[in-house]
């Protein structure tokens, strides 16, 4: 059962023939071939659930291996294969009667994202309380990194929910929905809000200090801020500044998963629904 | 020392059930995230048992420089997680920025052994230890291949300092689709480099011109053939960290911590029989 010589092959010749089934390629090379493409498959279905869910386990496979063969992973963590796959469904015609789709995948991309993201205290009231008011004023807050924001014309976070066994009391309401994904401890929750968090948390973004955060930039809209920011508290959306940044210094990949974070959202009333 | 690779799916049943565990390995790229479940829960498995760190994604044969931003990964997770044992694939998986998750052949050859020294070097001196090296399974020849992967290794140890991970199945898997004889494989295998040793199944597979391939598939209790080269390297070395690996079709954790049981005891009636 000798393998039989196979012509000379070089690693740049070999890495062509793996995602291409008609390339020339050595007696056997179909093993390297099938490993590569189902493991990689693989990991796009373990990190889009919902769409795998959504359009089928057969067809979900066949979009996936079309993705595969025009963005292969370019790095080595698989954990976070398939920042583009969102963009992909947008263009990929066999799906244009789902427009929503890529928005579910950026939710479940998201959901990935804050699974691993990393490990920083949520800001409490106690510690605001316990620091003197100057220190206080000079504080600089971010978001929690597991904290991410989708912006969707459809409603995207009802769709997910219904994909991911939550109940949907109100039912479907073809609304346009912002979409709030955050670590609960060892939980990811994926939940709609509205327009007073996103703001808030639009401002939490770029490390405000505490007086920056509070302040809506209106005094009629002083008391809806403030309510946001009880809300950000008690969900532990927001975090010291410099003990995030302390943390994010020692990750293995600071920016490995921010592929995944969609463009921040717009104000809610400047969505269009369709 | 006997472990088992660890799944997700076994994690409550390994922390209850797993006492006669001495180790758990884990694939590093599986913790590259930057936190959450995935790091809490491994913090807990190594506050009961060693850690051994396995790499699958350097691609320390790739005829590319070696990518140092994978490196770093590697070593902040090695920083991070302190592993007893850190190991690598003596194979490449990445071409011209394009990672393919798979293990693919080199060319046994002296240029390419001098690159991957070169490799293997850089990364002992990145992580501050000594590695390990595993041979892998191979299904096509390389044309090219002057040496025998044996010699290469042993070059690859006498001229880097690493040390090697043996696997077992691999080495069945290999010799059988290069027609050749494990034991004989064995037999000329630098030894004395050995820092851990891996046990599993593989499936056998009919070609379409009839002949059979075995595929290293990590899918099957360990085969009769490793089990007896397990026993040919112990009857010439002392204790070595062995390792089980199911990676498809995981069985219970029951069935994984009853192969590393068998290991410790063919280990233990071995060690007897030599007193």
């Amino acid at each position: 059962m000798a393998v039989a010589s196979p012509p000379r092959s070089t690693q740049r010749e070999l890495a062509a023939a793996l995602l291409d089934p008609v390339a020339p390629a050595p007696p056997r090379f179909d093993v390297h071939r099938n490993t590569v493409m189902s493991s990689l498959v693989r990991a796009l279905a373990e990190g889009f659930p919902s769409i795998e869910r959504l359009v089928g386990r057969e067809f979900f496979s066949a979009m996936a291996a079309e993705f595969v063969r025009r963005r292969p992973p370019s790095h080595p963590v698989l954990l976070a294969y398939g920042a583009g796959f969102a963009d992909f469904l947008e263009g990929f015609g066999p799906v244009a009667e789902l427009p929503y789709l890529a928005d579910v995948a950026r939710l479940d991309g998201l959901r990935r994202r804050a699974w691993h993201a990393a490990d920083v205290p949520a800001l409490d009231v106690a510690s605001l309380s316990s620091t003197d008011p100057d220190a206080l004023a000079m504080r600089r807050l971010a978001l929690h990194p597991s904290v991410g924001l989708h912006g969707s014309p459809y409603p995207a976070c009802t769709l997910w929910a219904m994909q991911n066994g939550t109940d949907v009391p109100d039912g479907l309401l073809w609304n346009a929905e912002i979409t709030l994904v955050r670590r609960d401890g060892h939980a990811i929750r994926v939940e709609p809000i509205d327009d007073t968090v996103r703001s808030l948390l639009d401002t939490a973004r770029h490390a405000p200090t505490l007086g920056e955060l509070l302040d809506p930039g209106c005094n009629a809209l002083i008391p809806i801020r403030a309510a946001a920011f009880a809300q950000a508290l008690r969900d532990g959306l927001l975090v010291d500044a410099e003990t995030r940044d302390r943390a994010m210094a020692v990750v293995p990949d600071a920016a490995l998963f921010d592929a995944f974070l969609p463009p921040f959202p717009t104000a809610s009333h400047d969505e269009t629904s369709p | 020392m006997f472990g088992i690779g660890f799944k997700p799916v076994h994690a409550d049943a390994l922390l209850a059930d797993g006492r006669d565990l001495d180790f758990i390995e884990i694939h590093a790229e599986n913790l590259m995230g930057a936190g959450g479940p995935v790091h809490a829960r491994i913090d807990t498995v190594r506050s009961e048992f060693a850690l051994s760190l396995h790499g699958v994604g350097l691609s320390i044969g790739g005829e590319g420089a070696l990518d140092e931003g994978h490196l770093e990964r590697l070593a902040r997770v090695a920083a991070r997680f302190e592993p007893a044992i850190v190991s690598e694939h003596l194979a490449w998986s990445t071409h011209d920025g394009v990672f393919f998750n798979d293990l693919l052949p080199i060319a046994y050859d002296m240029a390419t052994l001098d690159r991957v020294v070169r490799h293997v070097e850089r990364l002992q001196e990145r992580l501050q230890r000594r590695v390990l090296i595993e041979n892998p399974s191979t299904y096509v020849a390389q044309a090219g291949s002057a040496m025998e992967e044996t010699d290469f290794l042993a070059e690859l140890v006498a001229r880097s300092g690493c040390g090697l991970l043996l696997d077992l199945n691999n080495v069945v898997v290999s010799q059988y689709n290069r027609g050749d004889s494990p034991a004989r494989y064995v037999d000329c295998y630098p030894l004395h480099a050995v820092g851990e040793i891996h046990l599993a199944g593989h499936a056998i597979e009919a070609l379409e011109d009839g002949t059979l391939l075995r595929i290293d598939d990590h899918g099957s209790v360990v085969g009769d053939e490793a089990w007896s080269l397990y026993a040919q390297v112990m009857a010439r070395l002392g204790p070595i960290p062995t390792l089980i690996e199911w990676d498809t079709d995981v069985p219970s954790f029951d069935v994984l911590a009853d192969e590393a049981r068998t290991a410790r005891a063919l280990r233990r009636s071995h060690a007897m029989r030599a007193a």
